[in-house]
């Protein structure tokens, strides 16, 4: 890992535990007696996912999905579910977790491709929105951080560069030059 | 010799009534667009120019002839129709020829439900953007001719003729102005109509329907990222009107790329060279003040390059 690239800290683990503790009683606030499904978003959402469900003391499933994009024989862009839930989320509350959001692209098949299945709700938490990146209209319910920057890039806390950087404790901008 | 002047609500058809009225009598037509382009930069700078295509108010400032603008518009207009025949659109003309006995003056209007329908057809506008299109151009052509002329436009006594083009076809709006005109032929200083027997041509535009030629590779490699995602698109759908001339008629517009039907979103990409950039931005900018309700984002060459680095294959 060549640490040269790693910048300045942006969000410290202090100030993302703190952050993640609210939004755990947020959601508890809302979701009493609900059981809800938590889908988390492999891989950047690994370790939000982990923090904030223990946070939580309230009956809720665990659930993850995986998003492949590859090259289809016309060379066309394709994405697909490469890991699909386990659980049937079919008259569930259902909760998309993910650590960051940025175009909302990625989100807004999640819902296309998890909406048919009926669930009772279908709500999104991010612990970091990009509001300038964002391109499409998202339900998003619960939100840590708000960036404001269109061009900053983020490792850390599960956001990685080419596979790296996930395990770092806080979030760092990433020094791309 | 005879003048017909026209006077036009906006999208009402007025327009295209005055070309093929010019076009079936085989006369010449002046607009505002004539004017500048071809009296206005005898007498003008730059600024002077830019200031007249955009403010009623400047018509009345002094122009180098030491006659105000609006002045020395209404001289030219008055030397080349003694000479000849011709349709006027706009310019405030049915009141400098108000007492001209050769003069005809007909107003075109139509109903709001029917000029905002055609708002929506030509630019793609959604309901509301055409109602605030309609009201911002109206407000421009009512303001020409009261700032000028202290008239209200709107007054039915400067006119010979009011037609409603409701359920009226533009042909038949001609025929019925040409026959007015004819009934009044004999007028001192008026003279017969010259028919040119034009075979009338076909009003629809010819539109290109392939909605889907890109003009630019990014453009094209956007599409493919939204195909990806199963977000729904419309290339180009709708052409926001931003600003107006002094006439009140639509001198800036703007077509962003991309139209999300399912989200409300405008996309505009902006991978080109930096000037165009700060061009479109003014242009968001302004949409964005004119149009409060509509949703529009900028991708911008850095972003553009993250998301194909991301989505692209």
């Amino acid at each position: 890992m060549n640490t040269d690239k790693i910048g300045k800290i942006i969000l410290s683990q202090k100030q993302i535990a703190e952050k993640i503790k609210k939004m755990a009683a947020r959601i508890e606030d809302d979701y009493q007696e609900k059981n809800p499904i938590m889908v988390s978003i492999l891989k950047s959402s690994i370790y939000f996912l982990s923090d904030l469900t223990r946070e939580m003391s309230i009956s809720l499933n665990i659930d993850f999905l995986g998003i492949e994009r590859y090259a289809a024989a016309d060379n066309r862009g394709q994405i697909h579910l490469e890991k699909n839930l386990e659980l049937s989320i079919d008259g569930r509350h259902v909760i998309i977790v993910d650590a960051i959001i940025n175009t909302g692209l990625t989100h807004s098949y999640l819902i296309k491709n998890l909406q048919p299945r009926s669930p009772a709700s279908l709500k999104i938490c991010t612990l970091i929105e990009n509001t300038e990146k964002r391109l499409v209209n998202l339900p998003i319910s619960y939100r840590g951080f708000t960036f404001t920057d269109p061009d900053i890039f983020v490792i850390g806390y599960g956001l990685d560069y080419e596979e790296n950087y996930r395990h770092l404790p806080y979030i760092a901008e990433f020094n791309k030059d | 010799m005879f003048i017909i002047t026209v006077s036009r609500q906006t999208a009402s058809g007025g327009d295209e009534v005055a070309e093929l009225l010019a076009e079936k009598l085989g006369v010449e037509l002046i607009s505002r667009e004539y004017v500048i382009n071809n009296w206005l930069p005898e007498v003008t700078n730059k600024h002077q120019l830019h200031m007249l295509k955009e403010s009623p108010k400047f018509y009345n400032k002094q122009s180098q002839t030491g006659e105000t603008f609006a002045e020395y518009i209404e001289n030219r207009l008055k030397e080349k129709t003694a000479e000849d025949s011709f349709i006027i659109l706009g310019l405030g003309s049915q009141i400098i020829f108000a007492t001209t006995p050769a003069a005809l003056h007909v107003r075109i209007i139509a109903s709001e439900k029917s000029r905002i329908q055609k708002l929506q057809k030509n630019y793609g506008l959604q309901k509301e953007q055409a109602e605030r299109s309609l009201e911002l151009s109206d407000r421009k052509h009512r303001k020409y001719v009261w700032r000028i002329y202290e008239q209200d436009w709107s007054e039915p006594h400067l006119y010979h003729l009011c037609v409603n083009m409701d359920g009226f076809a533009v042909e038949e709006a001609v025929n019925q102005i040409i026959y007015l005109q004819e009934q009044h032929k004999n007028r001192p200083g008026s003279r017969p109509l010259k028919q040119t027997g034009a075979e009338q041509e076909t009003q629809d535009e010819d539109k290109n329907e392939n909605n889907r030629v890109f003009a630019h590779p990014s453009e094209k490699e956007f599409a493919q990222i939204l195909n990806m995602h199963n977000i729904e698109w419309e290339f180009e759908p709708t052409e926001f009107p931003l600003e107006w001339d002094a006439e009140g008629n639509i001198s800036l517009g703007f077509r962003p790329d991309f139209y999300l039907t399912q989200h409300d979103t405008y996309i505009e990409l902006t991978t080109l060279k930096q000037e165009y950039v700060t061009e479109k931005n003014k242009k968001v900018r302004l949409l964005q003040k004119l149009y409060p309700e509509v949703n529009i984002k900028i991708v911008y060459k850095k972003d553009f390059q993250s998301i194909i680095e991301r989505f692209g294959v």
